[in-house]
């Protein structure tokens, strides 16, 4: 009797679910303990509930996770943020102390009396310095050379990228010239405008 | 064999710059092409038979903290310079580095390559400003 009340819920279960039986009898692998007598009339709804309640603690879990990946994807962008602007503030501090360094450098070619590279090369003019000077502090000078004097009355800066691309930039009492080597094609200005210098310059560094 | 000072200077000959402190990059550690630029000529040493050795200590006589680089002659002349033995009271062996037999100061194309030519023997010594 009781078989008989087992195969009829099975039956029953089947048809509602849509499972189809198998020769065993047996159903699918979800396990409803409903007494034999009474079987609910709105299984559909039980079954939804039950698969609602094993899923919540799932969805929750995800949901946390979620949230804590968002949380942490700020956080990322906070980093990343804050690395850019101390990457920026070295930048800026490097600058300063090139600058820095190379007006000392500029100021020390004052002293240089005749004869100061052993070949009989003259002191460098009061406004010569005042032009190398002004090079070093124009606000559109964005980056900062190395400085040099030259045995032929001319201040020399020279700009170098790791990639080997040079740029040199020569001033001379009464004129700026220039030299590069980008890509291996070398260029030579004997007589350059101040503007047509710092040009130059934006664009050896917006190179790649 | 005797060193004739005005005789022509032969490609397998080397020639010797002293290099002056203010004439060295030391973030990149290596001579400035501005080593290269002078009114007057580039100012050199040949060997003259003599050895390296006495070459350098020659040149570096009253020449507190500066380097010294040797170029070979031949390779120098293959940049298109033109070079001419020119003796001083003192130094027989002083020779001129020149941009060619009519212009004395070099391209900055030229000096750029002599500063990446030149091998250096001793840097200079970094003096304070």
């Amino acid at each position: 009797m009781e078989n008989l009340q087992n195969i009829s819920r099975q039956n029953y279960l089947t048809a509602l679910l849509g499972i189809q039986q198998y020769s065993s009898g047996t159903v699918s692998s979800f396990y409803f303990d409903f007494p034999a007598t009474s079987i609910p009339i709105n299984v559909e709804q039980l079954i939804k509930s039950e698969i609602k309640k094993q899923f919540t603690p799932i969805k929750e879990t995800q949901n946390a996770l979620v949230d804590q990946f968002a949380e942490s994807s700020i956080e990322q962008e906070t980093i990343k943020d804050e690395i850019n602007s101390l990457r920026k503030i070295y930048s800026e501090n490097y600058q300063l102390k090139k600058k820095l360094n190379n007006i000392n450098t500029i100021l020390s070619f004052k002293k240089f009396e005749i004869n100061w590279n052993g070949n009989g090369a003259e002191p460098f003019s009061e406004n010569i310095i005042q032009k190398a000077l002004d090079f070093i502090n124009s606000p559109l000078l964005r980056f900062q050379p190395n400085a040099f004097p030259t045995g032929r009355l001319s201040i020399q800066f020279e700009f170098e990228k790791s990639n080997g691309n040079y740029l040199e930039i020569e001033i001379f009492e009464d004129r700026y010239s220039a030299y590069s080597e980008v890509d291996d094609k070398e260029t030579e200005y004997e007589f350059i405008s101040f503007n047509e210098i710092i040009k130059l310059i934006n664009e050896f560094y917006s190179r790649i | 064999m005797s060193f004739i000072p005005e005789s022509e200077i032969q490609d397998d000959e080397i020639l010797y710059r002293a290099i002056h402190p203010n004439f060295w990059n030391y973030e990149e550690d290596r001579p400035t092409s501005a080593l290269f630029k002078d009114r007057k000529g580039v100012s050199v040493d040949r060997d003259g038979n003599r050895s390296q050795e006495t070459s350098v200590s020659f040149l570096l006589t009253d020449r507190e903290n500066y380097g010294v680089g040797k170029l070979k002659a031949g390779e120098t002349r293959k940049l298109g310079t033109f070079l001419k033995p020119e003796s001083i009271p003192g130094n027989n062996f002083h020779s001129l580095i020149l941009n060619s037999e009519t212009k004395v100061e070099l391209t900055s194309g030229k000096a750029k390559s002599l500063s990446r030519l030149i091998n250096i023997i001793i840097p200079p010594s970094e003096t304070e400003l």
